[in-house]
């Protein structure tokens, strides 16, 4: 028989044991009944707590057939500034070893479900809630079984055990996390890169050039090279006032890919901005407008500001009346059309008709640096008598 | 006077032809796209999808409270499904660093009360 104080030194040293096995705490262990459902084929590891993510998702990576060892991976997670791995790199650690994964906040009944159709789930338990936010301790666990009978799970702790616990006992230190669950399954192979394109793009949109250059170089240094990045990262250059830069980038993308209307039109358009060489942006802009695409107004604008900028004003005048056939009415793009029609127009000594054409410009777009340019126009409006 | 009037007024005509002639070229080349052959309308549609998040960027701000960079944060978040950033908007609990070492302060606070419990017991 032990004494209370004895017992008291033997709780506590536990306790310190525990923590130095990095498990902060193991509920005592449960019997299932006979209706518990467990997966087989997930190692035990005694990885604790500070390699939670890595033996987390190697258990699971090994169960579905994938075996990679726990250092390894711990070697290779991104580590936050408290040195723990964030949810999101678990996720996406998955993903680039070719798994589905998501993060999702789970309840009972997906524990169920998923022991019940064989798939594994990591959960991340708050394990130490400390004053404030940032001290917090969290944990990640594998759950592989369910016993709906008794509410138990059966969890990999990382102290090298399964064991069954009541779901009610975690049940707190989870919902600390919004129930956060990893599914981790077989997949397609890596991810596609629609969703980081996708992202990237609204970046620039919002103006957050550097976010979004850092995500097309991302993509290029990890051997994800397209034409469609080049471009981007060309738009993104070229919106930084780097044009030598944008006109590389662009170049880039037509090594890639020859036929690509937007490359194609957007390094004649630079060409033509910079007066660096007409004869070959006349080139591009023609290849862009014969390859068709969905805007073809964009690249028949572009091809028209050239013909203007070379003095065929009457070149000029038809490839802009054309591009106003698909130009969308009442867009921005329209104005610009209509403006460089104008232009042309007046190069031509139609000046009744570029000025008409100079005021519907302006009842079609709203757009203010539009407008800042008609009223530069000398001859929009009538002398008066 | 009359000498004086086309004077100014051809160097003025010239002046203006510059100026339209030269005038900068502005607008309409293409712009990023989230696929290859895509049309605005269509860029439109896809940005919608992910316009709020860019926009309301408290979660890559969460991210960069965990000690990456802005720049790192927007990576990680491009990598997710507009569909996935919108519910981690709704469930910012979720977005955690789990496998810390536990905090020296921690190992004091036990040792310190294993000493009390030795005393404790002791006397």
């Amino acid at each position: 028989m032990i004494s209370l104080p004895l017992a008291r030194i033997a709780l506590t040293c536990s306790a310190l044991l525990t923590l130095s096995g990095c498990i902060t705490f193991k509920p005592d262990a449960r019997q299932p009944g006979a209706k518990a459902q467990h997966l087989e084929g997930i190692p035990t590891s005694e990885s604790g707590v500070v390699q939670c993510a890595a033996a987390s998702l190697s258990g699971v990576m090994t169960f579905w057939g994938h075996p990679i060892s726990t250092h390894d991976l711990h070697q290779e997670l991104p580590k936050a500034e408290n040195g723990g791995v964030l949810s999101i790199d678990v996720l996406l650690a998955a993903r680039q070893r070719g798994f589905d994964s998501e993060l999702v906040a789970g309840d009972r009944t997906m524990i169920h479900e998923s022991v019940e159709i064989g798939q594994p789930l990591i959960l991340m338990l708050q394990i130490f809630d400390a004053p404030g936010k940032s001290r917090d301790l969290f944990h990640y666990v594998i759950v592989d079984g369910f016993d709906p009978e008794h509410d138990l799970v059966r969890i990999h702790f990382g102290d090298g055990e399964t064991r069954w616990v009541p779901l009610q006992r975690i049940s707190s230190a989870w919902s600390d996390t919004g129930f956060a669950t990893i599914r981790v399954s077989p997949g397609q192979g890596p991810s596609q890169d629609t969703d980081a394109i996708r992202y990237a793009v609204a970046l620039e949109e919002a103006g957050h050039l550097d976010e979004a250059e850092g995500i097309y170089l991302h993509l290029l240094d990890t051997g994800r090279e397209s034409g469609l990045v080049w471009l981007n990262l060309g738009n993104v250059r070229l919106e930084q006032g780097l044009t030598n830069e944008a006109q590389a980038a662009y170049r880039r993308a037509l090594d890639l890919e020859p036929n690509q209307p937007d490359a194609l039109n957007n390094l004649a358009w630079l060409l033509l901005e910079s007066k660096a060489d007409l004869s070959q942006a006349r080139e591009l802009a023609l290849r862009a407008v014969s390859l068709g695409g969905p805007d073809s107004y964009l690249t028949l604008e572009t091809l028209g500001r050239i013909h203007r900028a070379m003095g065929a004003c009457e070149e000029a005048i038809k490839t802009f009346e054309t591009a106003l056939v698909t130009a969308p009415s009442g867009s921005t793009a329209r104005g610009w059309v209509l403006y460089g029609l104008a232009l042309a127009q007046q190069d031509c000594g139609r000046i009744e008709a570029a000025r008409a054409n100079l005021k519907q410009a302006r009842v079609e777009s709203p757009d203010r640096a539009l407008h800042k340019k008609i009223d530069s126009c000398p001859w929009s409006k009538p002398h008066p008598p | 006077m009359r000498a004086i009037l086309p004077r100014l007024l051809i160097p003025s005509l010239l002046l203006t032809l510059l100026v339209v002639a030269g005038a900068p070229l502005v607008a309409l080349q293409s712009p990023s796209k989230t696929e290859p052959e895509q049309s605005v309308a269509d860029r439109e549609i896809e940005l919608a999808k992910i316009q709020a998040v860019v926009s309301q960027p408290e979660i890559a701000q969460i991210l960069t409270h965990h000690g990456l960079s802005t720049a790192e944060a927007h990576q990680r978040l491009a990598q997710l499904s507009p569909e996935e950033i919108h519910t981690l908007m709704t469930q910012v609990d979720q977005i955690q660093a789990a496998g810390a070492a536990v905090p020296k302060y921690i190992w004091i606070l036990l040792a310190a009360l294993l000493g009390v419990l030795i005393l404790t017991a002791l006397f």
